[in-house]
């Protein structure tokens, strides 16, 4: 059942599990789980196996838009048709979205350290703060067993285009003690073809090397049977030349990031309660053409409480202190930053078929506060009999992005009087779920309304300035849905699925107050339709999967001309995986074939996308 | 009976597709001198997006074709930035900066001829006694540079260092001035034998140059960015003395020069100053102001007809708008161009 070898020893995943909702009150789950209060929120978990970064791992098995400047290069996200840095991204629980541009570089997490991903769409920043308005992408660990199972793995891959990687993964567990050890290195040249029709010649992609490395150390203490300390730490290197454009001959610039995360947890069980503690360090260091440096030292503590109330309700409250400093070359001297959270949540299950959770918290950063954000959340259990399940969700709540350092004090144009963006979002979904022991079905169909104001854009002022406003206002609405169909039987298993989103993130105010041209418009880099397809098949010790992934044509201007717009593509990729044991040891050996078809496409203008590729990826665990 | 209606249709619709085709074929077909006349906007692209383009604008019958370069050569693009477009003779020269190279095409057709590569990080280009002068940035660090052209071959057949950020250049009283827009020089250098004669001190930032009715050079200097304390130098090209400083009290870097070469035209923010080459002070009031203008990025007057050309870039969001006016301030036209319209140029 459990044929993924890549998943860490202890993290139990049947490959069945994948892409599926999770439905909150069927899961089986660790502690405090993050998403218990995101009743009425779409919530799917990832598998991290064989991808490369987030970034793969997200446009494979979700409907996510990325930008990416190339084959390893920089990619951000474009979540329910929001902007790059409205998406939060927590990593045990602490927002690390960088503090000077708001965003994550999802190219910079590599997926062989992670293990549990989880996304949440739509507006939570009740939940997890700033910048959690398309949608919210959460990276935890995953439980510890507090089991003998050692366990050490040896991971290699040989890609197209001089990719290596090799990794190495161990796990020590005792009765009371976990420590799990990971590191690796990774290697790309990126020389591959491409012909862009703006170029008109087959060329070779120059300029693109990109060389990683990190470690990952964790370590579960359980020191009773009521409380748990945890220390997690990561550091991740990551050297890139940065991919010029098609037209480019020459060499470009080179980038440099090291990125040091640390956090601590200590969790006590009361009798009926659960306080959780968690002190988290991270560190953002940039290095632009070898002389020109960012960095910023993030400081979290995040306390909460959480109470049962009876068997059907519980409550969560909480704080969270974040101390950013930053030096840069845009800013005049080291700047601090404070930022103040308090927060309640409120679950109550009113009834066997409705479940709501009411949230809200309060945001102040320096000394602004962020709009006062409530959320309330349903899920109403329509129909449950004979194996089939039917339910809604809907979600009400109010999201808010605190500008960025550089949003706030770049020099010159900064703005520290800037407001938060303030987002408005409504969702209601509908969950098909039939299950019996050898079938499962699953039909999930969800309607979403965004509105945001006070979106902050960067214009030339009078003097020709560049200098940010609360100028923007956005309304999104869209569609996601997606279908699973599994099949268990002795000797096959199958899994196959779809999910399709149609996003509309229009924008609702001009440049100016007579610009009428950008009105109505569709927000660049927001593919109207995206799709993906998958199909997974298991037999023996074999297993096959085959996916394909749409994204419809994206305007990379306001104005919405067609003329420069991407085009709209469709990839496919193919994977087979054996697995042999012997003796204790297990090995698997898969051979994965990406852009199958050699589509030449481009996630923003011309930047050029590697065609078809191999990767073979052979395992070894003891 | 049947088969020959169907003959008569598959005919009629065999006309139809060869009366379409040659009718396209038509459209396509280079009139003579297609680009011999009219209004070039030169867009110059987002940075790292290679979405540079140029546009033809007839003032005649007020029609805009974009991208006139990618239309002609099978939808190739032209690069990153670009930053400036000269004609010389039969040519026309495309500065692609951050591409580093000039891409040489037929003046009058935009086919592509020739391109120029072993140039760093190129400016603007200009021509002289049948040579052709190419500025160079050469890199954030170095020097920059000219770079002396062969008409004929196209190739560098010698370079002249200059100083930091290498910029614009004009040709006058026999000399070649060069604005170092990333310092506060302008640097002469003597054609003759490609030698940097002197080394003239301005504000910081200089910039665009033109040359006026009395022959005198102006250079608009930037100042420093975001200290609103751009200023004009009125440089004397026989003695290469500064005559002049207008203190403009603002951010600028565009600047023009009406037909008889006796007003010049400064654009900040979505507002046109205009200042009489024999002013000492900068005026009080604009003399044009658009109000539905998001920031000028360039500004051009046609030599021909004294009308005004105004490029707005709006803020490199969408694409830009280029605004007409008359000699005396008034509306005619205004029209789509391409990312980030930077500049004209008039045959």
């Amino acid at each position: 059942m459990k044929w993924i070898l890549f998943v860490f020893g202890c993290c139990v995943q049947s490959f069945a599990q994948s892409d599926s909702t999770r439905h909150l009150n069927a899961v089986q789950v660790y502690g405090m789980p993050i998403t218990k209060y995101a009743v009425g929120n779409k919530v799917i978990q990832l598998q991290t196996e064989s991808t490369q970064t987030l970034t793969d791992l997200l446009t494979q098995q979700s409907p996510l838009y990325f930008k990416i400047y190339g084959n390893g290069q920089l990619a951000t996200v474009a979540f329910r048709g929001t902007s790059a840095s409205q998406t939060a991204v927590l990593w045990n629980g602490i927002n690390v979205n960088s503090p000077t541009l708001g965003q994550t570089d999802f190219s910079l997490w590599p997926t062989f350290l992670l293990e549990d991903v989880t996304l949440q769409y739509g507006t939570a920043s009740t939940l997890y703060g700033s910048d959690a308005l398309g949608g919210s992408v959460l990276l935890q660990a995953a439980a510890p067993t507090f089991s003998k199972n050692n366990t050490l793995l040896f991971q290699q891959e040989a890609g197209s285009f001089g990719h290596w990687l090799s990794g190495v993964k161990a796990i020590y567990g005792t009765s009371q003690v976990e420590l799990r050890t990971k590191a690796y290195h990774r290697k790309l040249e990126n020389n591959f073809e491409f012909t862009s029709p703006k170029v008109g010649y087959q060329k070779k992609q120059h300029f693109a090397a990109t060389e990683s490395y990190g470690f990952d150390q964790q370590v579960f203490w359980k020191l009773s049977h009521a409380s748990e300390l945890s220390a997690h730490g990561q550091y991740t290197h990551n050297f890139r030349e940065v991919q010029p454009t098609v037209t480019s001959n020459t060499a470009g610039d080179v980038l440099q990031d090291n990125n040091t995360r640390l956090a601590v947890t200590y969790r006590h069980d009361f009798t009926s309660g659960s306080l959780l503690v968690t002190g988290g360090y991270i560190i953002n260091d940039q290095l632009y053409n070898r002389t020109s440096r960012t960095r910023s030292n993030q400081f979290t503590t995040l306390i909460q409480y959480d109470v049962a109330l009876g068997k059907t309700s519980s409550i969560r409250t909480g704080v969270n202190y974040t101390n950013y400093a930053a030096r840069s070359n845009g800013y005049a001297h080291l700047l601090h930053d404070n930022r103040y959270d308090a927060f309640v949540s409120f679950r109550h299950r009113v009834h066997a078929a409705w479940l709501l959770s009411i949230n809200a918290r309060q945001s102040v950063y320096q000394n602004l506060t962020a709009p006062f954000s409530p959320s309330w959340g349903n899920e109403f259990t329509l129909r449950e009999k004979n194996n089939l399940k039917l339910s809604l969700r809907t979600q009400l709540g109010r999201g808010y992005r605190v500008p960025t350092l550089n949003d706030r004090y770049w020099i010159p144009g900064g703005n520290p009087d800037l407001k938060a963006e303030d987002g408005l979002q409504a969702e209601t979904g509908l969950v098909i779920l039939k299950k019996n022991a050898a079938k499962e079905f699953l039909f999930d169909i969800t309607h979403h309304r965004l509105w945001i104001d006070e979106w902050v854009v960067w214009l030339p002022n009078n003097s020709g300035i560049w200098a940010p406003s609360n100028l923007s206002k956005v309304q999104v609405s869209g569609i996601e849905s997606q279908v699973n169909y599994k099949i268990n039987n002795t000797r096959w298993q199958w899994h196959a699925g779809a999910t399709y989103a149609y996003t509309r993130s229009i924008n609702k105010r001009g440049l100016n107050a007579f610009d009428k041209v950008t009105i109505n418009k569709q927000l660049p880099y927001v593919p109207v339709h995206a799709g993906r397809v998958f199909a997974k098949g298991q037999y023996k010790t074999w297993h096959f999967e085959a996916q394909a992934e749409y994204n419809s044509l994206r305007y990379t201007t306001l104005d919405n001309t067609t003329q420069q717009a991407l085009a709209a593509y469709a990839l496919l990729s193919a994977a087979t995986t054996k697995k042999v044991t012997l003796k204790k040891t297990e090995f698997s050996i898969q051979v994965q074939v990406n852009n199958l078809l050699n589509t030449y496409y481009e996630t923003i203008e011309n930047r050029a996308m590697p065609g078809r590729n191999f990767l073979i990826t052979f395992i070894s665990k003891f | 009976m049947k088969t020959s209606k169907h003959y008569f249709l598959t005919l009629l619709i065999l006309l139809t597709l060869t009366f379409s085709f040659s009718s396209c074929d038509n459209d396509t077909e280079t009139p003579a001198g297609e680009f011999e006349t009219g209004v070039f906007v030169i867009n110059e692209g987002s940075f790292g997006k290679s979405d540079g383009t140029i546009t033809h604008y007839d003032p005649a019958t007020q029609e805009a074709r974009q991208d006139i370069y990618g239309a002609k050569n099978n939808g190739l693009a032209l690069g990153d930035i670009v930053q400036s477009l000269s004609v010389a003779g039969n040519f026309a020269y495309i500065v692609v900066n951050n591409d580093n190279k000039v891409e040489v095409v037929n003046a009058r057709t935009y086919q592509k001829e020739q391109t120029i590569s072993s140039v760093s990080l190129p400016r603007y280009f200009t021509t002289f006694n049948g040579k052709g002068y190419l500025t160079e940035w050469v890199s954030f660090t170095d020097p920059g540079r000219v770079a002396v052209i062969n008409l004929s071959s196209h190739t560098v057949e010698t370079t002249i260092t200059t100083d930091y950020g290498s910029e614009n250049i004009i040709a006058a009283n026999n000399k070649l001035f060069v604005s170092n827009n990333f310092t506060n020089t302008i640097s002469v250098i003597n054609p003759a034998n490609n030698q940097v004669n002197e080394t003239i001190e301005v504000n910081n930032a200089p910039g665009e140059m033109i040359v006026d009715s009395e022959s005198k050079l102006w250079v608009i200097c930037g100042g420093n960015y975001g200290e609103d304390n751009a200023s004009l130098y009125r440089i004397n090209t026989a003695t290469n003395q500064v005559d002049k400083v207008i203190e403009l009290g603002m951010s600028a870097s565009n600047l023009a020069i009406n037909k008889a070469k006796n007003q010049l035209y400064v654009a900040r923010g979505n507002r046109v100053y205009k200042i009489a080459i024999t002013a000492t002070d900068a005026p009080e009031s604009a003399f044009i102001s658009v109000a539905s203008a998001v920031g000028f990025y360039g500004i051009g007057v046609d030599p021909e007809t004294d009308e005004i050309y105004l490029a707005d870039a709006k803020g490199f969001a969408a694409n830009g708008t280029v605004y007409r006016y008359s000699a005396t301030g008034s509306l005619i036209d205004e029209f789509g161009a391409g990312k980030g319209p930077n500049g004209f140029v008039f045959r």
